[in-house]
């Protein structure tokens, strides 16, 4: 599939966004300190990105507010609603912690944020996981990545940038978060590479199996056209291996040596540079690996169009 | 609502006799002038006379080679619209602009609520979706939903352009649910499948399959007397041909 770089951007910082209000809810009332606030506010700034540059994804972007109407059917529509709820109850939080006003029911708020959170991310990786003609996406294994890699995300981002917000008690969950989004992670990348078309094959394409062996003679056209061009991404065995080795090295590894540098040499600068760069490495490693949900994912269209397997 | 309706009234659909299609691209032809004229927006082009020419087709031919006992055989392959009775294109449209009717189980875009996401693309595992680059919308076969019921033409033009073009007479177009109808005929008595059934769509469209005329098993055999393949009783054009040779 077309690695497309709104989309990418889409689930990657919404995911962010997300993560870091889920935390916001866990830990938010435990917490009386205004960082609070600027967490919250944060996570609407992630999250607000990510659904802006969704728009960008649109060819009739000023019918965006129709995406809210089928949230019957639609796992896309569904994200929509979710998203603007999640993002609503976030900011209402941060209105009533910045003017300290005395309601009850905050404890549920917040109870509420992290699970719109999570069900927001789930939706979105839903948009992904029912598309049965994308056979590496369907699969449970997709929204936990996503929820993984979100929870990662947003835990990541506050223990870098908001080491108040995420006390010393909750750090060691970024451990636990960052070994489990990437194991999940290379499973799924496991799959792929096993799954290939699925049950899908020119076979079942075209039906013609009783003649023999079938393969694409000639495609429709001599150019490529919207369906290769949005379906057809190709990205080279070398290449996947090399980004793969990549993703994990910026993601995992490179963030488990400064988690224990950032222990090790405890509020020191080199401590305090290792705690800012484990988020940027994190968040560079889900990026590349987004980049490869995309590019590395083949769609049953293309068995009518070339070799495929 | 882009909620799929439980049954629908009538299943029009077209049956594709891929026994009898040459690959000879009428029908595309004629969809791309019918479509880019009719119903919805025009099928846009991107550079027609430039070095990299592309455009929007609701109907494509493929061609695919089989082979079996070093027998090859090259089938042409329309691939269009397959107006599933469980159309995942249907379902995914955040928008509502995506439907299927009740009343004839066409599936369409309303093109003015379509916000050009893409997502229905995705979700057709046979690819008929495409989105037009100009007006910003997807567009698909609508069966020509323009002519079929249009009492403006004469009536033996009340079918869609693919259909009424084929010179080869490979395209039929009617009501799959009608047990009565010629397509429901045709899909009786000769093997039709579904394409990708694994797919779960429950596709209208039927294909039916190249009639197996001579068995590959027996033509790869060193024994086999191509003569006899002129034996009268064969019939059709190779027994006229052993008779016009021997001046019958």
């Amino acid at each position: 599939m077309h690695p497309a770089i709104s989309i990418i951007v889409f689930s990657t910082f919404s995911g962010v966004g997300f993560g870091i209000g889920f935390w916001l809810g866990i830990l938010g009332n435990g917490n009386q300190s205004p960082i609070v606030v600027i967490t919250g506010l944060i996570a609407l700034v992630w999250a607000s990105v990510g659904l802006i540059s969704s728009v960008f994804h649109l060819r009739r972007p000023t019918r965006a507010i129709r995406a809210f109407s089928q949230w019957r059917s639609s796992w896309l529509s569904r994200e929509g609603i979710l998203a603007i709820l999640t993002l609503g109850c976030i900011f209402l939080y941060i209105v009533i912690r910045l003017f300290n006003i005395h309601v009850p029911g905050v404890l549920v708020l917040t109870l509420i944020i992290s699970l719109l959170s999570l069900a927001t991310v789930y939706a979105t990786a839903m948009i992904y996981t029912q598309l049965k003609a994308v056979p590496a996406w369907n699969t449970v294994l997709t929204p936990l990545v996503f929820i993984g890699f979100s929870l990662l995300g947003g835990g990541a981002f506050c223990f870098s940038f908001l080491p108040e917000f995420l006390s010393r008690e909750f750090e060691f969950i970024i451990l636990i978060l960052l070994v489990g989004g990437w194991v999940i992670w290379i499973l799924w990348s496991l799959r792929r590479d096993r799954i290939g078309m699925g049950t899908s094959s020119v076979e079942t394409a075209t039906q013609l199996g009783k003649l023999g062996t079938v393969k694409p003679f000639e495609p429709p056209h001599m150019g490529p056209n919207y369906l290769t061009r949005e379906m057809g991404y190709q990205l080279p065995k070398s290449k996947s291996t090399q980004l793969r080795g990549l993703a994990v090295a910026l993601g995992l590894i490179i963030p488990i040596i400064l988690y224990c540098i950032v222990f090790v040499y405890q509020d020191s600068g080199f401590a305090n540079v290792s705690r800012i760069l484990l988020f940027c490495f994190v968040f560079s490693g889900i990026f590349i690996s987004r980049w490869l949900f995309f590019a590395e994912s083949r769609h049953t269209t293309m068995l009518y169009y070339r070799n495929e397997h | 609502m882009t909620s799929l309706p439980k049954t629908t009234e009538r299943k029009l659909g077209l049956v594709i006799d891929l026994d009898v299609c040459v690959g000879c691209h009428a029908c595309v032809t004629n969809c791309k002038a019918w479509n880019t004229s009719g119903y919805g927006a025009p099928l846009a082009d991107e550079s027609p006379y430039g070095n990299d020419p592309s455009g929007v087709w609701l109907n494509r031919i493929h061609s695919f080679e089989t082979e079996q006992n070093d027998m090859s055989a090259l089938v042409h392959f329309p691939k269009s619209c397959l107006h599933c009775d469980d159309a995942p294109c249907v379902t995914v449209c955040p928008t509502g602009a995506s439907y299927k009717r009740v009343s004839d189980g066409i599936v369409l875009v309303d093109e003015s609520k379509c916000m050009g996401c893409g997502l229905c693309a995705w979700a057709c595992p046979y690819g008929a979706r495409e989105m037009d680059p100009v007006a910003g919308v997807m567009k698909k076969c609508t069966l020509c939903v323009d002519r079929i019921y249009n009492e403006n033409l004469p009536e033996e033009d009340r079918e869609p352009a693919c259909v009424r073009t084929c010179p080869t007479n490979a395209r039929f177009f009617g009501d799959l649910s009608d047990p009565a109808s010629e397509v429901s005929q045709l899909v009786a008595n000769r093997e039709s499948v579904d394409l990708m059934p694994e797919q779960g769509t429950s596709p209208v469209n039927q294909y039916l399959l190249p009639i197996e005329r001579y068995g590959t098993d027996e033509l790869a055999s060193p024994d086999f007397n191509l003569a006899s393949l002129a034996n009268r009783k064969s019939g059709g054009i190779l027994s006229w041909v052993d008779n016009l040779l021997n001046g019958k």
